[in-house]
């Protein structure tokens, strides 16, 4: 090779590079969305003298507190978050974005930092003593369940610790539900308990805490048999979008629904829209068209809404079930709807009013408090609505 | 603007080689000025006027020096007033803020005073810009005519915020008579990407480890000596990456700029430390101030407070706050520890005493440098020595291990091993080959991680 030839190749190599992403970037189309990241992509800021003086156009090109333009809509973006991934995943992190690359297909949120559960415990405590009973749940983290398949760098889950602490210091009217004794034997069993691609826990990892939950509420469970399962491929949920793991396969998701309900079911969603409240009712618990985007899982009851109510007509009892909860209960929720003639679903992180006077209105029998074990350790603002009206 | 930028490498930079190549010659001079006040003034236009005002004060003052010739108390006048007016503009936006703090301390004293902003790289734009006026008054350089060509080499991208210090001297042929060549641009090339590589895939890596330890609040022993090793390792990388990519930028447009760092971390001793490290500071210090004091020609008495003021200079314009005094002084200490009787011993033992004495100094350095709070200063330092926490809690092991690699490749390549290597293969065609692998590699791998940062998803968002 001669050895100026060698000289322009090296050259080429970067003008090409750089000049071929510069052309792209104006020459693909742009998306306003992103459906992995689940948010807008930034906006092409207005070019003019005035924003340039300001700064404002610097920062809404490259990104500030709020993504920029520019690497928002750079060519290939996904391709790029993926490579980061891998590389870091190469060189000897374990982790991207907090997540676990474990075994089987396994892509699985790293332990919470934050320890919030005496401060979230208070809240709860001081919120039952204004009811007779109060169920309580705490999913436990997908990475605590399935410590086998973690990577051999890894930093321990607290679980063990929160439970001791909970039923340690629980007030009296609350009954805790540990589910973890059926999560292991079903995980021995070989049950998938937890999505691989997803933060949440699978219909039947679902179904058997429902099980569980039924025991403590005194209600019969509906048995399995009545259900029409029906599965879905190509589930790319939570983990697998914020971890940039794209090499991994996608997940199944199932939906099981008792069609002897298929008539008398009534779901009604509550929105905020323009301070207004506004709200929606549904025929069914499951929105399918959910089914047709990469994250299944809000197919179950639309996702996070601030209150839902289930009202069910044939249900086994006429009793009203006031569920606080994250979005571990939208799988679980349409099993007990065929125990309870109404559900009220509140989201605390959504639902910024007086959750007492609303059991109240509502003439509220039982309580259940479903959350997974990140927002029992994390989210304790959410939590201070129970206590501060 | 910064280099290690999407904004700067895929649309700044692509437009300023287009306009650069396509010009006649004649005009390229002109397209650099511009384009580096506009490189300048993306992130903070209003200091491009702060800029043009140096440009024009040096150049009136060049030409006055220039036209006082053989009046040597009128020179002298000149030349002092310039350097006023220089440090009082670099004061007046850096320091006061520190300067008013410090006064506010004193009793009855109460100041209401609101620090402007700090214009960026204006502590290297103020020591070049100075060092014309000092060379033309030195007689070392002739005085620059042409208000552009002088706004050209002040201004110039590449080196603009964040050094090599260019000297006027050194680059004022170059000026004018630069021959843009195939081998240089191709040189350019692989520099501007050995520092992108350097910032982005390693200094950024340790500044994360660094934080994933807990940073100043490093729980254990252990962690926290793993922690000032991630510092002082995203320190150089971060430095010697910037000054790599200006060097390959200049190259990329016919300049070539002093080497800026050799290899600091294998010194045997402070003294070598600071002649591999910024080298171009030191060495603007050494001819601006250091010798105009007297240097070591007037005694020894007056050589150590020469270097006194030098090494409280260079502490301070490293940034306005009590710490890089220190710093500095700290410096000072040694180097004259090292002169009086250190340096001898040092010479007589065997080299991995140098390695280890120079290492641990300059990291406990490092953490003088990094911590503006004193009493923090005092803990962390005196927590890499007393286990008082313990040594590692688990979750800084798992930090330890999982950036493991990347700690070991950074600590081999802040070794000239890749230059050893590199010129043992100097003029086969297997390094050309190696050369657009890794050409390739790097790029592919700093835009995943330029992209990467603004990837965010957003789970529990309602849509």
């Amino acid at each position: 090779m001669n050895n100026k030839k060698a000289h322009i190749a090296i050259i080429a190599i970067f003008l090409v590079f750089t000049f071929a992403f510069s052309v792209l970037f104006f020459a693909i189309p742009k998306t306003d969305y992103s459906s992995t990241e689940k948010r807008h992509l930034a906006q092409m800021p207005e070019v003019s003298l005035e924003n340039f003086f300001s700064g404002k156009l610097t920062t809404a090109l490259e990104g500030g507190t709020q993504a920029g333009y520019i690497a928002d809509h750079f060519p290939f973006r996904s391709f790029f978050v993926g490579l980061n991934s891998y590389w870091n995943l190469g060189i000897g992190s374990t982790a991207s974005n907090g997540y676990y690359f474990a075994q089987d297909g396994y892509i699985i949120t790293k332990p919470s930092q934050v320890n919030d559960s005496d401060l979230v415990l208070s809240r709860i405590n001081q919120f039952s003593a204004s009811f007779d009973e109060v169920a309580m749940m705490v999913v436990p983290s997908a990475g605590y369940m399935l410590q086998e398949k973690l990577p051999l760098n890894r930093v321990d889950y607290p679980d063990a610790q929160v439970y001791d602490y909970i039923l340690a210091n629980k007030a009296e009217n609350i009954s805790f539900c540990d589910v973890r004794d059926t999560f292991t034997q079903m995980h021995r069993q070989g049950t998938q308990i937890y999505y691989r691609t997803d933060h949440h826990w699978t219909s039947e990892g679902a179904y058997a805490a429902y099980r569980e939950v039924c025991s403590v509420l005194g209600q019969e469970p509906v048995e399995r048999e009545a259900y029409n399962v029906t599965t879905y491929n190509n589930f790319f949920g939570t983990t697998y979008s914020s971890s940039g793991y794209f090499l991994r396969d996608p997940d199944t998701i199932q939906v099981w629904e008792n069609k002897a309900l298929a008539d008398s079911i009534k779901v009604s969603i509550s929105e905020i829209r323009d301070g207004e409240e506004v709200t929606e009712s549904f025929d069914s618990m499951y929105f399918e068209s959910h089914l047709q985007e990469d994250d299944m899982y809000p197919v179950f009851l639309d996702g996070n809404h601030r209150l839902v109510t289930i009202e069910n007509s044939k249900a086994k009892t006429d009793e009203t079930l006031l569920l606080l909860k994250d979005s571990f209960a939208h799988c679980m929720a349409p099993f007990l709807a065929e125990n309870y003639s109404k559900i009220v679903m509140v989201d605390l992180r959504y639902y910024a009013e007086d959750v007492t006077a609303l059991a109240q209105s509502e003439g509220v029998d039982k309580v259940l408090m479903l959350y997974g074990m990140d927002s029992f350790c994390t989210d304790a603002t959410s939590f201070a609505n129970l206590v501060f009206y | 603007m910064v280099f290690s930028s999407l904004t700067f490498w895929f649309f700044y930079l692509p437009c300023v080689l287009l306009a650069y190549y396509a010009v006649p010659r004649a005009a390229r001079n002109w397209v650099l000025f511009f384009v580096s006040l506009a490189f300048y003034g993306w992130g903070e236009p209003v200091y491009i006027l702060l800029m043009l005002f140096t440009i024009l004060l040096n150049y009136v003052a060049g030409m006055l020096i220039e036209k006082a010739e053989g009046n040597k108390k009128k020179r002298k006048t000149w030349l002092i007033l310039s350097v006023v007016a220089n440090l009082g503009l670099l004061v007046f936006f850096k320091y006061s803020g520190m300067i008013v703090d410090t006064l506010n301390m004193l009793p009855f004293v109460n100041i209401a005073f609101e620090a402007p902003g700090l214009p960026i790289g204006i502590s290297f734009y103020t020591f070049q810009a100075m060092s014309y006026t000092i060379d033309v008054y030195k007689e070392d350089t002739k005085v620059q005519r042409n208000p552009m060509l002088l706004g050209t080499y002040v201004t110039l991208f590449p080196q603009l915020i964040a050094g090599p210090i260019v000297r006027y001297k050194d680059v004022a042929d170059q000026l004018v008579s630069r021959r843009e060549s195939v081998y240089q641009f191709s040189r350019g090339v692989m520099l501007f990407l050995v520092g992108l590589g350097k910032k982005i895939l390693l200094a950024n890596q340790f500044a994360a480890m660094w934080e994933n330890l807990g940073g100043a609040d490093a729980q254990g022993l252990v962690a926290r000596w793993a922690g000032l090793t991630a510092l002082s390792l995203q320190i150089y990388f971060d430095f010697s990456g910037y000054s790599d990519m200006a060097r390959g930028l200049g190259k990329m447009i016919g300049f070539d700029f002093m080497e800026n760092f050799n290899y600091p971390y294998i010194s045997k001793s402070i003294t070598e430390f600071w002649r591999r490290w910024h080298i171009s500071l030191s060495t603007w210090f050494r001819d601006y101030l250091y010798i105009p004091l007297g240097g070591n020609r007037k005694g020894f008495g007056r050589q150590i407070f020469n270097l006194f003021v030098v090494w409280s200079m260079t502490g301070l314009w490293h940034g306005a706050a009590y710490n890089f005094l220190l710093w500095g002084l700290y410096f000072f200490l040694l180097l004259v520890a090292e002169k009086l009787f250190l340096g001898k011993l040092l010479q007589k033992a065997p080299a991995f005493v140098g390695h280890i004495y120079a290492l641990f100094f300059i990291m406990i350095g490092w953490a003088i440098f990094n911590f503006e709070d004193v009493a923090a200063l005092g803990e962390f330092v005196g927590g890499l020595f007393v286990p008082a926490d313990g040594f590692m809690s688990q979750n800084s092991a798992s930090v330890m291990l999982s950036y493991l690699p990347v700690t070991l490749a950074g600590i081999v390549l802040s070794t000239p091993v890749l230059r050893v290597l590199h010129s043992k293969l100097e003029g086969k065609n297997v390094l050309f080959v190696l050369e657009g692998i890794f050409a390739v590699a790097v790029m592919f791998l700093c835009v995943a991680s330029l992209v990467s940062d603004s990837y965010n998803p957003f789970i529990y968002f309602r849509f």
